[in-house]
């Protein structure tokens, strides 16, 4: 995964890392997730954690608890990384 | 280092896809009588008001109950107040509807077999401190209660031990752990936490130091019988409470405080005997002063819930796979907890720099504490 391109399907990869290993049937998930999917519907509070955790080191952000909301979905995020480190999406 | 790079170390990458696949535990607590043949000194039901409401006592109705539960997303109960063994009907209707879950129980009655929670059997003392302790409902001082313990529940594997430090007992451990360690049994440790508006005699104050050396002692003495780790003694014996350290999802904190509901502040309940529930005293620990809580009940969700907070540090993230290690081993029957990984040294480590972060601080004003009551 390259640091330099924000896309949805970076994120996905980001996503699917973060749930492996865990309680989520990932195959059924990978089919039924699509970037407005609402992930508080989805993962549990820990989960989420860990992906926000991923996100903060792959992206090399700081994501604040107070922003947890605006993480809703693969877009917001996009969207939210965006916001964060605007020079990456000109790669 | 980041948490992703704590995950390249395989010791702590095996341990957190061990914890993790528990993620999805989903607990609330229950009160399934106001019954109970003892009062232990601040006990957490016959605080407030609960003890006041008038029971449910149809078993088909908490039948229905509890699957209406089950619906709402629950998978992990918790049977508490007061002596959830004297009304054996409605733990089997809750068994019969959810299959996971604890009883927190005297242990003066045995619980039938048929009903596959863990067991926690609270312990107080030893054969001196327990009558005292925890009295009979009338007043007079109560049975040891350990005897009957052993013997209700020889062999038993649903069974922890539940020995809760207060500001007498911390010697009197060495019988009660010699003998439950002698039967086979295992023992985890809680610590008094006084209930609201209240000054209670057993409030552990200046004892908290002595308290967690102890604790330290027992899991290095007794390894195979104490399900405890460091880092569950050094943040239950901090001179702050649980709260104070970590913050607290529960509702009734959630609320008192204006947060957005997340994970546990969402569906976490407290029902009483009449299965009503009240958001503002949704706790595991109701009418509990937060200010003094450390409760192992509390701590399992405070501490577990805070991952984030765990990550600044590979030492604190130990410390956490640890505590969520030892909370999975005293909750569910068939898990068992690994190695420490949050080593001794890292626990003189930490307890260093907590001393010299207090040394360091401005010197506070001589607190205004009431004189000790006497028990």
């Amino acid at each position: 995964m390259s640091e330099s391109q924000i896309t949805d399907s970076n994120v996905f990869k980001i996503l699917w890392s973060a749930l492996e290993g865990g309680q989520y049937d990932l195959e059924s998930l990978q089919r039924s997730v699509d970037r407005d999917t609402n992930l508080g519907e989805i993962l549990d509070s820990l989960d989420m954690t860990d992906f926000v955790l991923r996100l903060e080191h792959h992206y090399k952000i700081k994501i604040a608890q107070a922003d947890f909301p605006r993480l809703s979905s693969i877009a917001t995020i996009e969207g939210y990384v965006r916001d964060k480190r605007p020079a990456l999406t000109e790669a | 280092m980041s948490f992703v790079e704590y995950l390249e170390k395989p010791e702590l990458a095996e341990r957190y896809n061990k914890v993790r696949r528990h993620f999805y535990l989903r607990e609330s607590a229950y009160d399934v009588t106001s019954a109970c043949q003892l009062r232990c000194e601040g006990c957490y039901y016959f605080q407030g008001d609960k003890y006041t409401m008038a029971d449910q006592k149809d078993p088909e109705e908490w039948r229905a109950f509890f699957q209406r539960e089950k619906e709402r997303g629950i998978t992990y109960v918790v049977l508490a107040g007061a002596e959830p063994a004297l009304v054996p009907k409605i733990l089997q209707a809750c068994y019969d509807a959810i299959p996971l879950g604890s009883i927190a129980s005297n242990g003066l009655r045995r619980i039938s077999p048929n009903v596959g929670y863990r067991l926690h059997l609270s312990v107080w003392g030893d054969s001196t401190g327990d009558p005292v302790y925890r009295r009979y409902a009338g007043g007079r001082p109560g049975p040891n209660c350990l005897p009957t313990q052993l013997q209700n529940y020889k062999d038993d594997k649903r069974v922890v031990f539940v020995y809760t430090f207060n500001h007498h007992n911390t010697n009197e451990l060495d019988e009660v752990l010699e003998r439950v360690s002698d039967a086979g049994h295992r023992l985890s440790f809680n610590v008094f936490s006084q209930p609201r508006e209240t000054t209670s005699p057993l409030k552990l104050q200046e004892m908290l130091d002595r308290t967690r050396d102890k604790m330290v002692e027992a899991l290095e003495k007794y390894p195979d019988t104490v399900i405890y780790s460091y880092y569950n003694a050094e943040v239950h014996t901090d001179a702050r409470s649980l709260h104070q350290l970590f913050g607290c999802p529960y509702p009734r904190a959630a609320m008192a405080e204006g947060s957005v509901p997340t994970g546990l502040s969402k569906s976490f309940r407290s029902y009483r005997t009449d299965l009503s529930h009240k958001e503002e005293s949704d706790c595991c620990v109701p009418d509990t002063d937060c200010a003094d809580c450390r409760h192992y009940a509390a701590g399992s969700a405070i501490v577990s819930s805070r991952f984030a907070l765990h990550v600044d540090s590979e030492r604190k993230f130990r410390g956490w796979l640890d505590y969520v290690d030892a909370y999975l081993a005293t909750w569910l029957i068939d898990y068992r907890r690994g190695p420490n990984l949050y080593t001794r040294a890292d626990y003189l480590a930490s307890q260093a720099e907590i001393r010299e972060s207090a040394r360091m601080a401005p010197a506070p004003p001589p607190p205004r504490q009431p004189a000790q009551p006497a028990l």
